[in-house]
């Protein structure tokens, strides 16, 4: 009878976000799977042809397709390393004992809690308008001039947004970590004489390393899927160099109506993910140590 | 305890989650069974893409709500830039349920042909002026009715143009254009005589429109281009748009500022000229400017006529029940023919009529276009259904980079036109 009930429980809480997932996630994903070997145009599937692999051909020889895929990874590798270094360092300054700790947290997540779009809009206004005036005012207009019309200046305006947005998210996993670690150790480690860095390289960082696993694959996927803070920030401009992956898509269905090839994109763009942060993820694991 | 509370929670929420798709369902049955019903309202629904227009149209079909009692018209919310976007995935998620009015025009149009209705029976349709009507028309059938026509060329600040001691009407030639730039940029607070906007429309389709249009045979020259035949090095007036362009492009603001900024720039005296059409009218108004302002066309290789073409036009959905079918056509001539309707699109949208005998906005942009229309003095929007998808995109990448002194001479621009531009044809 008991065992029956807690059976019961677990399926009518699993039914609601099951249906929602096999309905927005699963399903469109085989019907995109599907999608990519037809000639689909983005209205009715009924009509389209089976063309095998010819648009897999074409996503392979589009040079501006190949060229946000260099981008989004030069963009990921630098996310990735940025935002973790950040956050590991604000979760080390706000686990510390301070009176301000709590409200610290708060305003680090706080960018978090603003969606990239609109994090897209604001930051638009300071780096076109705010840094010109400052720029002005301070006679150092190389330094502080309209950043997003400058090709390497709009990426590195992309990194700092969406840095400043991430690196509150990994701090919260970082704290978790940081205060699951046994104080017993920590204080062993002061009566055997460690100095603070050799307590963060060989006690801290080794029992950290499953926030690690979490927090690399969060801000590595992220990173690539990219699109709304890209989008308000620079819309892919200036002429086109800070055009990610995901927006390379999008552009290729909505712009130039290929709805196929777009869905071959979008594939493309799932397997190299999905092997990417697979790696990662068997990597870090293995670095896991269990107490 | 623990167990059965949160049995009781999951039961509540699948209950939830089941009355709540019913209750949805319900409602859609006793919808579509009022539509049915005899005493009942027709629901009938519109979307449209001018974002500036969105609040004034709401009062206006508020008003035909009140006066009548057969249909209910309801204004969805719009999205500007990404219009056409969003209304086809409405289309292909169910066209049933799609608006039954919806606008667009341009590049797009092919792709919503096959959920278009033939427009039969309208009052509206019989007064549409001869110029515009292939706009609309497919295989001699009437699938729209524009909402306005919309003229562009080069806005200029009247004040200015007197102290600087320019005559308008003398701007024939990029020689008399130049001449006027120079003069207006040695004027207190004018940054910069002649002001583009960044947008993909404002900057390169718009502009290279002319390019086009003031070419007689621009129809064929689009052929040849898209299959490859002849490139744009082969069309004359497509070189010298460029020519021209390098002339005046000391003078501009390299296309930087977003439409916004570009139009308050104008208004607050920073720019001269902005390369806009009527449609800023509403922007201005709201910024107040303290300066009179007219518009005169790009005068490449000596072009004197203004670029005019249908902006957009109310189409209707093949799919939606023939009762809101005729009730949106209803809807339409009201708004387009009848006294109130008139007065509304002439005084509060400030629709430049695309129909014989319907008064005309009071407004001083669309007075100017209004006469050049009248004169016909109109060159067309050739982008509306000769330019390929995706080249608004292509192409202001390539005029961004021409702006950013990326491009080193003119062939260099002429051949990386031709790329995008065949590339997006190809495809």
């Amino acid at each position: 009878m008991k065992k029956n009930s807690s059976r019961l429980t677990f399926w009518l809480f699993l039914i609601p976000s099951l249906f929602i997932f096999i309905n927005v996630v699963i399903i469109p994903f085989i019907l995109g799977i599907i999608y990519s070997f037809t000639d689909w145009d983005g209205f009715t599937f009924f009509g389209s042809k089976f063309v095998a692999f010819n648009n897999y051909l074409k996503v392979f020889k589009d040079q501006n397709f190949l060229s946000a895929f260099l981008l989004t990874f030069r963009y990921a590798i630098i996310m990735v390393i940025v935002s973790n270094i950040i956050g590991f360092s604000l979760a080390l300054l706000v686990t510390r004992k301070m009176r301000t700790r709590n409200i610290l947290r708060s305003i680090f997540f706080m960018p978090n809690l603003i969606g990239g779009l609109i994090l897209g809009f604001i930051w638009q206004f300071i780096f076109t308008k705010l840094f010109v005036q400052l720029g002005t005012v301070l006679h150092a207009s190389n330094i502080f001039f309209n950043w997003i019309n400058d090709p390497n200046m709009a990426f590195w305006s992309i990194v700092i947004v969406s840095a400043w947005q991430m690196s509150g998210y990994v701090m919260i996993i970082y704290i978790a970590g940081l205060e699951s670690i046994n104080p017993d150790i920590i204080e062993a480690s002061l009566i055997d004489g460690a100095g603070p860095v050799r307590r963060l390289f060989n006690i801290i960082l080794p029992l950290t390393v499953p926030s690690f696993t979490i927090s690399l694959f969060i801000t590595l996927s992220n990173s690539f899927k990219q699109y709304d803070t890209n989008l308000s920030l620079t819309n892919g401009g200036p002429y086109g160099t800070t055009e990610l992956l995901t927006m390379n898509i999008v552009q290729t269905a909505y712009k130039h109506n290929q709805y196929a090839i777009a869905q071959s994109k979008a594939v493309v763009f799932f397997v190299v993910i999905m092997a990417i942060t697979l790696v990662q993820v068997y990597l870090t694991k293995k670095r896991e140590v269990e107490m | 305890m623990k167990k059965i509370l949160s049995l009781l929670i999951s039961t509540i929420l699948i209950a939830a989650l089941v009355t709540g798709c019913s209750s949805s369902n319900n409602s859609k049955t006793s919808q579509n069974g009022t539509s049915s019903g005899q005493n009942s309202k027709i629901t009938i629904t519109v979307m449209q893409s001018k974002t500036e227009i969105q609040s004034d149209l709401q009062t206006i079909i508020d008003d035909y709500n009140k006066s009548q009692d057969k249909v209910e018209v309801k204004l969805l919310g719009t999205s500007g830039d990404n219009f056409a976007t969003v209304l086809q995935s409405q289309f292909s998620a169910s066209p049933e349920k799609a608006p039954t009015i919806f606008t667009i025009a341009g590049p797009d149009t092919p792709k919503f042909q096959p959920y278009m209705a033939e427009i039969k029976n309208s009052k509206a349709a019989e007064m549409l002026a001869d110029g515009v009507k292939d706009d609309v028309t497919v295989d001699g059938k009437l699938y729209g009715l524009p909402s306005a026509v919309e003229g562009y060329g080069l806005i200029y600040n009247k004040n200015l143009f007197k102290e600087a001691n320019i005559d308008p009407a003398s701007i024939t030639s990029i020689d008399a254009l130049v001449n006027a730039c120079e003069k207006l940029s040695k004027l207190n607070g004018v940054v910069k005589p002649i002001a583009f906007a960044k947008e993909t429309y404002f900057s390169f389709i718009h502009p290279f429109n002319w390019a086009f249009a003031v070419d007689p045979n621009y129809k064929t020259d689009i052929e040849k281009l898209d299959k490859g035949q002849i490139t744009m090095k082969d069309i004359p007036s497509v070189v010298q748009w460029i020519k021209d362009m390098d002339r005046i492009k000391p003078y501009t603001n390299s296309a930087l500022d977003s439409y916004d900024d570009q139009v308050a720039g104008f208004a607050s005296g920073k720019y001269a000229m902005i390369h806009q059409g009527d449609w800023v009218q509403s922007v201005l108004d709201q910024d107040k400017p303290n300066f009179d302002y007219g518009i005169i066309p790009f005068p490449t290789g000596g072009n004197t006529k203004l670029a005019v073409g249908t902006a957009t036009a109310w189409r209707v959905n093949k799919y939606a029940t023939p009762e809101q079918q005729k009730a949106a056509i209803e809807f339409l001539d009201w708004l387009i023919t009848s006294d109130k309707g008139q007065e509304y699109s002439a005084d509060t949208l400030k629709f430049i009529p695309a129909y014989k005998g319907v008064k005309a906005p009071k407004a001083p942009l669309a007075a100017e276009v209004a006469q050049y229309v009248d004169k016909g003095q109109i060159i067309p929007w050739v982008y509306n259904n000769y330019f390929p998808n995706g080249i608004d995109v292509d192409g202001s990448n390539v005029i961004q980079k021409y702006y950013a002194g990326l491009i080193k001479n003119d062939d260099q621009f002429l051949s990386e036109l031709t790329n995008v531009w065949v590339q997006d044809a190809g495809k």
